[in-house]
């Protein structure tokens, strides 16, 4: 298809956008986002200069009605006559298959039992007048639709801003819709947004109704303390160029006479698929041991910490380019190296992580009580040019209701494009920062690294990186790093942020964003095949202009000044 | 994200029938999907590979039925368009002389529902082309998995008792999904036409266009109707104007009638017809019924060493 106007109009505005929103003198310019917080109405800049902070955590994992009893070749996924002999137990008669189906990795996979619980965390925090929530669902994303069923629901209690993340799990319930019994129907139940949409509430509520004075510790560390493997002990990145997301950032909140514990937000970037597909458990993955070691405390091996009790809340990093346990090979804490995905990765990922994360509180800077809160955020929209996208949509597989702007009575095309809402966030929690956003971002887009600076000695060698292409030497299309962006990047846009940090998934999930320099479609084939060399997450993408108009965003919302 | 594959079509695209040498009616004036090419072709559209290709000494292929045909018993083996397996409770009609618009020769009055196995044994022409139409049933595996409305036309009968014809049934997920992967909102008064494309020697061929014509030869073509689409690997692609190395075609929102002529076109190079642009299959009355998906596949003209020229488009 070869009318390409909207799309040069699409890119004509994002230039546009960009070339006035870098420069920083320019700020004044740049259009007042959706919500300021101080600054609206709702939330003027006066009040008690005091933090208060409360935390709640609730079970929100759907009940396990229907299960797969059989699994007659043991591959972990239901295969009923006449595809395959497994059988099935329903558990409610009614002759269907009410499953909950497990997104993320290979489908369709029904789950059985619950390793682990899939939990929704949240922090409330206030400042003045400013008071925000921070939720955290295990969660393969959630859709900015059922987010604002989300915000409803709490919007009765005295909160500015709702920030609604998903770790992005791969082990947990399907609320995107494809992972169900094939592409033709989806994978989401009702059940299951009417359990996490309830649980959260409460989990709200509850923390809202907690807040006390408090103080926070920050840190944040690179995690790559393993003595010969460094981060690779922990993470990997699949998609070249082979840059990592390194830190591990930790706010550890507490009364503020530090007696009581409140909770510890902890973010780091990595896939939480590490148990893999080999099983039918619902769990959290890795996160699930990351957390039980900050509450709980550690006792693994030699390593014996007391945990800070409290709630962990995890936030998950940039963890686009297939950031996650890849090529981990991973040493738990009592010595065990594990090498194969499986729950035993998980929990050495989690338990190494824990460690990592106490160990930063134990050394972080603080306890502070000056902690101001800021909070800007910005409705934007972003057409769907994934035409796998548009038939996810149009047969209502996608959990979404927000798909508007399109004549369904035409084909889709440039001409006739969905177009979707999402949203674009910063908070200022103290001296820490966070740019949201709702899909899986490349981390380079936030700290370059284009120069190797952040890809690690144990990735180069091991997977041999030619270090002029961050990449492997037999990958037959290499990006081109000459056309990489220079500075600067997001977090150079940040002002006095000594804690920034990159919170993906986050209220909405709309796949891979990907720097246009490194975006290549198949063509013909787009969005359907993969272009040659390491281009998968094209696929599984908004479409070529959702980053640039989404940079634009950011950084209009980041220069934008009162 | 990881992403299941939206793994589409499966090769179950069946038997080959012979391209019928029509009168090239219509006139390609323009196109529903004009990319920009000559005279409504999509621009940068390849030739045919014609070297790579078995044109000639394609096995003869039987003719159409009759209900005065010598009769033999067969069994129609039902399996699902996309995912191959049996399917239980079809209901076929049965049109021995190859052509679905008008009264099947067997229907619900004389042939059994589809076993659990897909099969059901029919009287039919022995060593014939006949066209089926699948009218109901339901697959066993999605609730509530309805069995599309289908034809296909051109399958041949076994020249032996009890021998076997293969037969497909599609599922409304399978329909609605080669749709919506084109960006098509389903629509319930519209038929789709799908079908192959390939050589004497079953290799699928690239680089041909579908284009329908109306029964008074025109082109059927206007604002969504008459689309004509591809695949990649088997799977509908909205950028794709021709047919890749899968030798796949679809017409998308056909209206309703009985009486459509396709033909599919292809560049050959030095065929010394005009642009080179020849008629390379053919097939006149084919019906297209709402809210279902009629199928045709095709061989190669089989030249028999004759001359492109006969089969110039223009």
């Amino acid at each position: 298809m070869h009318h390409r106007g909207p799309i040069r109009l699409a890119l004509a505005l994002f230039i546009l956008a960009e070339t006035t929103a870098c420069k920083p003198e320019d700020g004044d310019s740049a259009p007042r986002p959706d919500l300021v917080c101080p600054g609206d109405p709702s939330c003027p800049d006066e009040g008690e200069a005091v933090l208060y902070a409360g935390a709640a955590m609730r079970d929100v994992t759907p009940e396990i009605v229907d299960y797969q009893s059989v699994d007659a070749n043991g591959n972990s996924q239901f295969e009923p006559p006449p595809l395959g002999d497994d059988e099935w137990f329903d558990g409610n008669g009614n002759g269907e298959w009410d499953f909950v189906y497990i997104a993320g990795l290979g489908n369709p996979r029904p789950a059985r039992d619950v390793h682990d619980p899939i939990t929704s965390r949240v922090l409330v925090l206030r400042w003045k007048s400013t008071t925000i929530a921070i939720v955290s669902l295990d969660l393969i994303g959630y859709f900015a639709s059922d987010i604002a069923d989300i915000r409803e629901a709490v919007s009765d209690l005295d909160i500015d801003f709702v920030s609604v993340s998903s770790t992005h799990n791969h082990e947990g319930p399907d609320t995107v819709g494809i992972w169900g019994m094939d592409e033709a129907w989806p994978g989401w139940r009702q059940e299951f947004f009417d359990t996490i949409g309830a649980g959260t509430e409460a989990a709200i509520r509850e923390a809202y109704e907690n807040m006390v004075p408090a103080q926070v510790t920050y840190n944040q560390v690179a995690a790559d303390s393993h003595p010969t493997r460094g981060i690779c002990n922990v993470q990997s990145d699949g998609r070249p160029p082979v840059i990592f997301a390194e830190d591990l950032t930790v706010l550890h909140f507490t009364g503020r006479d530090g007696a009581e514990a409140i909770g510890t937000l902890v973010h780091f970037t990595a896939h939480p698929e590490s148990s893999d597909d080999h099983h039918q458990s619902l769990s959290a993955d890795f996160v699930y041991w990351l957390r039980m070691g900050i509450e709980d405390g550690i006792d693994r091996g030699d390593t014996l910490m007391p945990g800070l009790s409290g709630t962990a809340v995890f936030i998950q990093g940039p963890v686009g380019s297939q950031i996650g346990p890849g090529d981990v090979i991973c040493e738990d804490l009592d010595g065990t190296v594990i090498s194969e995905k499986g729950f035993a990765l998980a929990e050495c990922i989690g338990w190494n992580l824990a460690k990592i994360a106490l160990e930063a509180v134990d050394t972080g800077e603080g306890p502070e009580q000056e902690v101001p809160l800021e909070v800007r955020a910005q409705r934007i929209e972003l057409p769907v040019e994934n035409y796998g996208y548009h038939a996810m949509m149009l047969s209502n597989i996608f959990h979404r209701d927000d798909v508007h702007g399109f004549d369904d009575t035409r084909p889709a095309s440039v001409d006739n494009l969905p177009w979707i809402w999402t949203e674009v966030s910063w908070l200022r929690i103290g001296r820490a920062q966070a740019i949201g956003l709702g899909g899986e971002p490349n981390p380079e887009i936030f700290f370059g690294g284009y120069d190797g600076s952040r890809t690690p000695a144990c990735a180069r060698e091991m997977l041999d990186l030619d270090m002029t292409t961050l990449s492997q030497p037999d990958n037959e299309n290499p990006p081109d790093l000459s056309l990489a962006p220079g500075p600067p990047y997001m977090f150079d846009r940040l002002e006095n942020a000594d804690f920034p940090m990159a919170w993906a998934v986050t209220n909405d999930m709309l796949g891979y964003l990907i720097p246009e320099y490194n975006y290549i479609l198949a063509r013909p084939g787009a969005y359907i095949t993969e272009a040659p060399g390491e281009h998968y997450e094209e696929t599984n993408s908004v479409g070529e202009n959702a980053w640039p108009i989404i940079r634009a965003h950011l950084v209009d919302m980041l220069t934008w000044r009162p | 994200m990881h992403h299941p594959h939206i793994a589409i079509l499966a090769a179950v695209l069946l038997a080959l029938a012979p391209a019928a040498c029509g009168d090239g009616n219509g006139t390609d004036t323009d196109a529903a999907t004009d990319t920009g090419g000559a005279d409504g072709y999509p621009a940068g559209m390849p030739n045919i590979a014609v070297d790579d290709y078995v044109w000639t000494g394609c096995d003869d292929l039987p003719p159409n039925g009759s209900a005065t045909d010598e009769m033999v018993s067969a069994v129609f083996v039902v399996e699902d368009f996309e995912k191959s397996f049996a399917v239980e409770g079809v209901q076929l009609e049965i049109f021995y002389n190859n052509d679905a618009s008008g009264t099947p020769d067997l229907d619900s009055t004389n042939l059994d529902l589809t076993d659990a196995d897909g099969r059901v044994t029919a009287l039919v022409p022995r060593d014939r082309l006949i066209a089926y139409k699948v009218v109901g049933g339901e697959t066993p595996l999605y609730p509530p998995g309805v069995v599309k409305t289908s034809i296909e036309y051109s399958q041949p009968t076994p020249d032996v008792e009890g021998g076997e014809i293969d037969a497909i049934a599609v599922s409304q997920a399978t329909y609605q999904l080669i749709t919506t992967v084109l960006g098509i909102t389903p629509d319930p008064t519209m038929g789709i036409l799908a079908g192959g494309f390939d050589d004497c020697a079953v290799q699928d061929i690239e680089g041909i266009v579908a284009r329908l014509y109306n029964g008074d030869g025109t082109r059927c073509m206007g604002e969504n109707r008459c689309l004509d689409r591809y695949f990649i690997d088997e799977t509908p692609a909205q950028d794709q104007w021709w047919s890749s190395a899968d030798g796949l075609f679809g017409v998308m929102q056909i209206p309703p009638a009985d009486d459509y002529d396709l033909e599919l076109h292809g560049i050959i190079p030095d065929s010394g017809c005009p642009g080179d642009m020849v008629r390379v299959g053919e097939r006149s009355d084919i019906r297209i019924i709402a809210n279902a998906i009629t199928i045709l596949d095709f061989t190669s003209t089989d030249l028999d060493g004759g001359a492109w020229t006969e089969l110039c488009v223009w």
